[in-house]
């Protein structure tokens, strides 16, 4: 499956503008955040929308604010979500390691992602990757990263976020990318709707919400119920690797020449790609993870199995490589990538994947150009 | 002899205080929870991380611990969503005026409707006595051997600054170094908790408090040098009041 099908009105608008949308069609009712490129719009849209369907915002000091007040209004029992760029889940990330590692409150945050460390490029990157999935705080923790392809998709996983977010008391990350972003395109949402505070179960007198540290007495080495703890979130990660997985395949049935392995703005470049690939006389698949943690490893290793090469393509130097590598179980025969804050046209992708494709098979290089 | 705070059952559960001999947090927690026995309806509490942690389990009301410095805008963020609920947030003087002055002055500017109570030690208690933003100058800590010096900056008058923003509607400042301190404080509490029911604004009360164990003094020389010295460097009283709302009935009549 891939998207979640809505029914309600027609627009017209960036991918930034659908975020909001789509939260307010979710039910949710506090937004608050801090501007950055490319995430700003998200802002501006809540501070436009928000207050005129009932909803708080609060435009913060910065994002270490912005998620401590999700975080507080969370608690408060009402969905609740903030939005912003890797830089920003980066001053995000102690208090996530809390309120969606330790606490499990539920929340959302939208990560329009942009390529490079430190104040980086302003065009799109997929360099969050390993931020986003491997828990980006301290500590034992992780969060569902959704990774939509196009902003129907993008209002649609926004949508989806606040459902996982409760049922597993846990932040998810939708974790987009600067074209996502800007992106203007149609798509359907449904209306805004009001979404009543659920009851919060407040651990009394113990300081801290989860029940079980009730009667931990910390100061007294109590590690036996401190572990109790840690094996129950290891049991409620291994569950939601085993049910949220997610990916689409598309492309030729196998067996196949060539698999790319690519999630986000960069999956649905290298659709498009598919058959210029094929043209050449190739037979080609995409197989796209559409939750990047849980990583679809069962998707990616049967759709691997069927190919003679596998290649990756990234907007950074190499992350979520790492996964289909364990997915496989051995290093993806190709990798293409892109840096810089560059994405690639369809045809410079289809080129690409063919050159590698050519380097890895050369008794069956292909031969002719990219149309 | 006057008995002027009873020991109360409920603060004490499930088990006795962590806190060192002599620490004044034990005496705010006491008097928190006085204030709080006569509401119908406890507050919520964000405690934040340091030796006011150790509060967390006493606390006379629903709790969350949150990140160290940022407890004023998780409480805010929580109050904003139930805004007919008590919410207070209790912090150091590490976290609301060090790590987290930044969401702590923005939450004053924005005059948050919440109640905000600092125990200010002077040092960085929890972790073994470090400088902190309110150690006085000359004042020797694990990181300051020496003494506090001109390279660290004098103390930091933080509760001054924020009483110069509107959004402050109530700011006292109130020392554990006598019996009629300890009385001081809870009438101090108490207040705040009026002034964030008239929905005026911010309320903060900071509680000088003793830290013998890091002062390296006994009880009561903590307690004269919070008279003698903190108290110089940081004047006790009610910086600012934007409000009419009076004392609660329970504290008319006593000291003053």
């Amino acid at each position: 499956m891939s998207t979640v099908t809505s029914t309600g009105t027609k627009r017209f608008a960036s991918g930034n503008e659908a975020v909001i949308d789509a939260a307010l069609a979710a039910g949710c009712h506090f937004f608050a955040g801090y501007p950055v490129t490319p995430a700003t719009e998200i802002l501006e849209a809540a501070a436009e929308k928000f207050p005129a369907n009932n909803r708080v915002i609060v435009p913060t000091e910065g994002e270490v604010a912005a998620i401590h007040m999700v975080a507080g209004a969370s608690l408060a029992g009402y969905r609740a979500m903030t939005a912003t760029a890797p830089l920003g889940l980066s001053l995000m990330s102690e208090a996530l390691s809390f309120f969606s590692g330790m606490t499990e409150l539920p929340g959302v945050v939208v990560v329009q992602q942009r390529w490079g460390p430190g104040d980086g490029s302003l065009g799109p990157g997929q360099d969050g990757y390993n931020q986003a999935t491997r828990g980006c705080g301290h500590g034992d923790f992780k969060m569902i990263v959704l990774a939509p392809k196009n902003v129907q998709e993008l209002a649609d996983l926004t949508v989806e976020a606040f459902d996982l977010a409760d049922r597993y008391s846990l932040f998810v990350l939708v974790l987009g990318d600067q074209l996502l972003a800007i992106a203007s395109e149609q798509y359907v949402v449904d209306e805004p709707a009001e979404r009543p505070a659920r009851d919060v179960e407040f651990g009394r007198n113990n300081g801290l919400v989860l029940p079980e540290l009730v009667a931990v007495d910390e100061t007294a080495g109590d590690f036996a119920a401190l572990e109790r703890v840690g094996r129950r979130w290891e049991q409620k990660y291994a569950a939601i690797e085993r049910d949220e997985a997610r990916a689409e395949r598309c492309g030729d049935p196998g067996p196949i020449d060539v698999l790319i392995v690519a999630y986000g703005s960069l999956a649905r470049i290298a659709e498009y790609a598919l058959s210029q690939i094929r043209e050449l006389g190739l037979r080609v698949a995409l197989v796209r993870p559409i939750t990047l943690w849980p990583f679809p490893a069962e998707a990616v290793r049967s759709a691997a199995h069927d190919s003679a090469v596998v290649v990756v393509a990234e907007l950074s130097m190499g992350q979520m490589i790492d996964d289909v590598d364990r997915a496989i179980g051995r290093r993806p025969d190709g990798f293409v990538n892109w840096l810089g804050g560059r994405a690639p046209s369809t045809e410079e992708f289809a080129e690409r994947v063919i050159e590698r494709y050519n380097e890895l098979k050369p008794d069956h290089a292909m031969k002719g150009a990219v149309t | 002899m006057k008995v002027v705070a009873e020991p109360i059952a409920e603060a004490l559960a499930p088990h006795g205080f962590d806190f060192c001999p002599g620490c004044g947090y034990g005496s705010v927690l006491l008097a928190l929870t006085d204030v709080v026995r006569e509401m119908q309806e406890p507050p919520v509490f964000m405690v934040d991380i340091g030796c006011v942690d150790f509060m967390t389990a006493h606390m006379p009301g629903d709790v969350l611990m949150g990140p160290h410095g940022r407890t004023s805008v998780l409480a805010s963020g929580y109050k904003r969503m139930q805004p007919h609920r008590l919410v207070c947030a209790v912090q150091g003087d590490g976290g609301f005026m060090g790590l987290g002055a930044a969401e702590s002055l923005h939450t004053a500017a924005r005059g948050e409707q919440i109640t905000i109570i600092v125990l200010n030690n002077g040092v960085l208690a929890d972790t073994g006595g470090q400088l902190a933003a309110t150690t006085l100058a000359g004042k020797a800590t694990s990181t300051t051997p020496d003494g506090r010096g001109p390279q660290h900056g004098p103390p930091l008058p933080f509760l001054e600054m924020l009483s110069l923003l509107s959004g402050v509607a109530f700011a006292e400042r109130v020392a554990i170094d006598s019996a009629l301190g300890v009385r001081r404080v809870r009438r101090a509490i108490a207040k705040a908790f009026e002034v964030q029911r008239s929905g005026a604004g911010l309320s903060i009360v900071e509680v000088l408090s003793p830290c013998p164990t890091h002062w390296r003094m006994d009880s009561v020389q903590a307690w004269e040098y919070i008279t003698q010295s903190v108290r110089t460097v940081y004047p006790t009283g009610v910086l600012v009041d934007r409000t009419r709302v009076e004392a609660t009935a329970h504290d008319q009549g006593h000291d003053e």
